[in-house]
């Protein structure tokens, strides 16, 4: 009863529904895509029609969603590891370089064993995917846990070394022996064997990387919620000091935290070779082998607000942008980078638009905590609440 | 062969060019430094270079005025050093993940501009080289250091000058103070949000100078971030990232 009148008493508490807190990225992105709107203006294309290409080309047909999925892929799994990483309060930015690594480890071995059953080296070279990509994050995490170097700066400098170990070798010891010979000298792997490339699942590209990228979301969301593991690493995150009085190995906890990431942007990187390209090729560039899922990625996951299961949405809405970017290039001429500048944009928009969410949660909680200032807990509860 | 390399002509090249190849860097990483010691951590530095080094190259292919084209690098870096300042330090966003959203912006927009603008690679005329007189005579060193152009000159002015306002003026007091204990600088009336917003905007200014001076300055030339095959743009990719140790580098010294 005296609830209900308070509910009366004020209206304000409508705004603070946690439901629109949970829409804020897609505010920030509607407002991205309006100042992209601005910028085709500009550009003398028509914001409607390059935005209903874009559309079309990334969910109008069954090819189309197919190949948005494909792109997704990478960004669901970088995605997922962010999510550890910064439920864990460190902050990963060497997705690109932890994928390289992933798949230069897991290429290697496609190409020196052949004589495995195809079922056995997949699971092989996810395995080493991982590992290859959970040493490229763990090094930077042993370092913040035991030197206190800044993460951010040392994931992104491990993203460097990754580029020139894969440069290095993919233009010589691992080059494509055709290429090697040829004039043109394309840094790029031989093919993987028939065998050991991913199942497809549809006539399409879609392979199934798509369904263990779904199941490790739900294992990563089980994990960081139902495990003492996930337990561990998110309360290091909350609050290290207490943590710690509470018995957790803060520092051994801050390496999983981004081991763990690293190991998912790894796997991204093998399915990358497994299941779209079925060799390693790059232009030289991080980019060119990654196709910035390992940026992307973090994107999408800070879209589906760091949770597991709302980053699958996310990846496949980042996936469909970019591959509509490319059919509204072909239609509105305007250049697929406009892409780029707007993911950049939801980027800032998102993390721009935290301090609204973090306000109104603040006021909730302040609310919450007016309401109950009457001792009306029955005492069971309170025995409860101090056990 | 091995004699050939070594030859005083070839070392005073490789120098010569080691020298011009810093200014960038020298540029960008002074800029950061400002913002790290304020307590602020830009990781859009890239984009900011991006940016800066096609607007300074799109005015020079346009106006051939190398002037104009510092003022809209200038104009334009700090358009972006505010932005960034807004969302960091007025919405409080994660210096890290912003960073990340602003090199993203810069990548995709300067490439953006270029396809639509411009479309293909053509040359210009940048900052001709400028012989210091007498110091420009001295043998060796002369060639090495004072035969450069001016942006070269400028960067390298710019390291003092940088040392002197952190270290010996009321605003470097202010600027370390912010970075070091915002509280305590709060609690003694310095304003940690204006100090913040002027180093950030001055880091923009500064990377897109350094963009500026790739474009301009070194290279006379703009190319997409991300064209596949040519060599150059490997070199100036990696150009980009590298400024990253060299910017912490700059900090550990500066510190």
């Amino acid at each position: 009863m005296g609830q209900n009148t308070k509910m009366a008493t004020s209206p304000r508490k409508i705004s603070f529904l946690p439901a629109l807190d949970a829409l804020m990225p897609v505010f920030a992105t509607i407002a991205a895509l309006l100042v992209g709107a601005v910028f085709l203006l500009v550009l003398g294309a028509n914001p409607l029609t390059a935005y209903s290409a874009l559309l079309k080309g990334a969910f109008g047909d069954f090819n189309a969603f197919a190949e948005t999925l494909v792109k997704a892929i990478p960004l669901l799994l970088v995605g997922l590891g962010t999510c550890i990483a910064y439920r864990g309060s460190v902050t990963n930015i060497g997705g690109e370089g932890q994928m390289i690594v992933g798949a230069l480890l897991s290429t290697w071995i496609g190409l020196n064993f052949t004589h495995l059953p195809g079922w056995l080296m997949i699971l092989i070279a996810m395995i080493a995917g991982s590992l290859g990509g959970a040493v490229w994050g763990g090094l930077p995490g042993l370092l913040k846990a035991y030197f206190n170097v800044n993460e951010i700066l040392s994931t992104v400098m491990m993203n460097a070394i990754a580029v020139q170990i894969m440069n290095y070798m993919l233009r010589g010891p691992m080059i494509d022996p055709v290429q090697s010979k040829a004039a043109s000298q394309i840094p790029q792997t031989a093919r993987l064997l028939e065998s050991y490339r991913l199942p497809r699942l549809v006539p399409t590209r879609l392979h199934i990387g798509l369904l263990i990228a779904f199941l490790l979301a739900i294992a990563v969301y089980i994990m960081l919620w139902r495990t003492t593991v996930g337990y561990r690493i998110r309360a290091v995150g909350q609050n290290q000091a207490a943590s710690k009085y509470g018995g957790i190995d803060v520092k051994r906890n801050i390496v999983l935290a981004l081991l763990l990431s690293g190991a998912f942007a790894g796997l991204a990187g093998m399915m990358q070779v497994y299941g779209v390209n079925y060799r390693m090729i790059t232009d030289g560039s991080a980019t060119g082998f990654t196709g910035n899922a390992g940026f992307n990625g973090i994107v999408a996951a800070l879209f589906g607000q760091l949770h597991p299961l709302l980053t699958i949405p996310a990846s496949v809405l980042f996936g469909g942008l970019l591959v509509g970017a490319n059919a509204m290039q072909r239609v509105v001429q305007v250049p697929s980078a406009l892409i780029t500048a707007l993911n950049g944009l939801v980027v800032v928009f998102v993390v721009g638009s935290e301090i609204f969410r973090k306000r109104s949660q603040r006021k909730r909680m302040a609310l919450l905590d007016r309401e109950s200032e009457p001792p009306d807990l029955p005492p069971t509860d309170l025995a409860e609440a101090r056990s | 062969m091995i004699s050939d390399l070594l030859s005083a002509t070839v070392l005073i090249g490789i120098i010569t060019s080691g020298i011009r190849l810093a200014t960038p860097y020298l540029y960008a990483s002074i800029g950061e430094m400002f913002g790290q010691r304020s307590g602020v951590l830009n990781l859009g530095v890239e984009g900011q270079m991006l940016l800066g080094a096609f607007v300074a190259y799109f005015v020079v292919l346009k106006t051939g005025n190398l002037g104009l084209a510092i003022l809209a690098a200038v104009a334009v870096g700090a358009l972006m050093g505010l932005a960034m300042g807004f969302v960091t330090i007025k919405l409080q966003a994660t210096q890290g993940i912003a960073g990340i959203g602003f090199y993203l912006f810069g990548m995709g927009m300067s490439n953006l501009l270029f396809q639509k603008l411009i479309g293909v690679v053509e040359n210009i005329n940048g900052f001709p080289t400028l012989k210091i007189p007498l110091l420009g005579d001295i043998p060796v060193i002369g060639e090495i250091f004072f035969n450069q152009n001016l942006l070269v000159y400028l960067a390298f002015l710019l390291v003092p000058a940088a040392w002197f306002v952190l270290n010996k003026t009321t605003l470097g007091l202010k600027i370390r103070a912010v970075g070091e204990n915002p509280a305590a600088a709060d609690s003694l009336g310095v304003s940690v949000t204006r100090v913040r917003y002027f180093t950030v905007i001055l880091g923009g200014v500064l990377s897109s100078i350094a963009g500026a001076a790739l474009s301009v300055g070194l290279l006379n030339v703009f190319q997409q971030n991300m064209t596949a095959g040519s060599g150059f743009h490997r070199g100036r990719s990696g150009l980009f990232w590298q400024l990253e140790t060299l910017w912490d580098f700059n900090r550990r010294i500066a510190l």
